[in-house]
């Protein structure tokens, strides 16, 4: 099976070739995840999720942790872009911000690097709904790890 | 819980079902289709502390080969309990909204069957709620996190 960092690789390279399902990782399948956009500098990418209705709480939109899962899934997905061959993120922390309610559906979501050390990387994130509105925003410390 | 919301349901079936336990002992808490999925039990409420405890198991579907919670289904427990724990603190018409959500890993527990999400107050200020949580399996904790919540008072 093709490993999300050449799915990254691909995408890169032949920027057409997207959307990609991210049937690999069972995180992404669950929340439904593409990988829309990785750039050729390994500093940005986007991913576009479809959320199902049984990830819905109390008030009747997706919950917060669903959300935080998701701005997770793009700093750990840009950060793997940044880094060459053989090398992959670990977490250490995740802050997120929940600025609207998010529905059931479609929502975008876009990471930046803001710094790719050799021991760690630090992104940035946003997801967005189908009108183009801040949903929420995360920034993340990702340690370096060397991949078996 | 989520982002705020302009309009929120009159009704808040998880403050009522929270207020409805009396313990000791566990109660479902089937209150919504995130909560079904994972299976949400009340576990203990310490009202006079701030405290809540809540069980867990994620279905299939959310778990990995061997069995261990996804990280959306992880990061969903914890997220239940920070919202939860505030309730019992709440006036009659009130709700809470999640503003912030930081996380950070513990440990790596492996496996399936109960997960345990335990979260406390630590302040209140005005209409901030300040909370922190832990989600551990067989006693072991796994992810840690706080956040803060805006207290909303629901259309009459």
């Amino acid at each position: 099976m093709i490993s999300v960092k050449e799915h990254l690789q691909q995408l890169a390279q032949q920027p057409g070739s997207g959307p990609l399902p991210l049937s690999q990782c069972p995180e992404a399948g669950a929340l439904g995840a593409c990988l829309i956009l990785a750039d050729a500098q390994g500093s940005r990418i986007e991913l576009g999720f479809e959320l199902a209705e049984h990830f819905i709480q109390g008030a009747g939109v997706i919950q917060g942790g669903v959300l935080a899962t998701m701005l997770d899934l793009a700093l750990q997905t840009v950060a793997r872009h940044a880094l060459p061959p053989g090398r992959a993120p670990s977490r250490a922390t995740l802050n997120v911000s929940l600025l609207r309610a998010c529905d059931a559906g479609p929502v975008r979501a876009e990471a930046v690097i803001e710094r790719a050390g050799r021991s760690v990387v630090f992104a940035q994130a946003r997801l967005f709904n189908p009108q183009g509105q801040c949903l929420a925003t995360g920034s993340a410390a990702m340690p370096v790890r060397e991949q078996a | 819980m989520s982002a705020a919301k302009p309009v929120l349901r009159p009704a808040n079936q998880d403050l009522a079902l929270l207020r409805s336990y009396t313990g000791p002992g566990v109660m479902p808490m089937p209150t919504n289709p995130l909560a079904k999925a994972l299976s949400c039990q009340v576990r203990a409420v310490d009202r006079a502390a701030g405290r809540i405890e809540l069980g867990f198991e994620a279905p299939a579907w959310l778990s990995g080969p061997d069995g261990t919670p996804l990280q959306v289904a992880r990061m969903a427990m914890l997220d239940f309990a920070l919202g939860f724990v505030g309730m019992p603190l709440l006036q009659e018409g009130q709700s809470v909204s999640t503003l912030t959500l930081d996380t950070h890993p513990v440990e790596d527990p492996v496996g399936g069957g109960l997960w345990i999400a335990t979260a406390w107050v630590q302040a209140h200020h005005g209409d901030i709620l300040y909370v922190a949580g832990e989600l551990s399996r067989q006693g072991q904790v796994a992810m840690a996190a706080r956040s803060s919540l805006l207290v909303l008072t629901l259309p009459a």
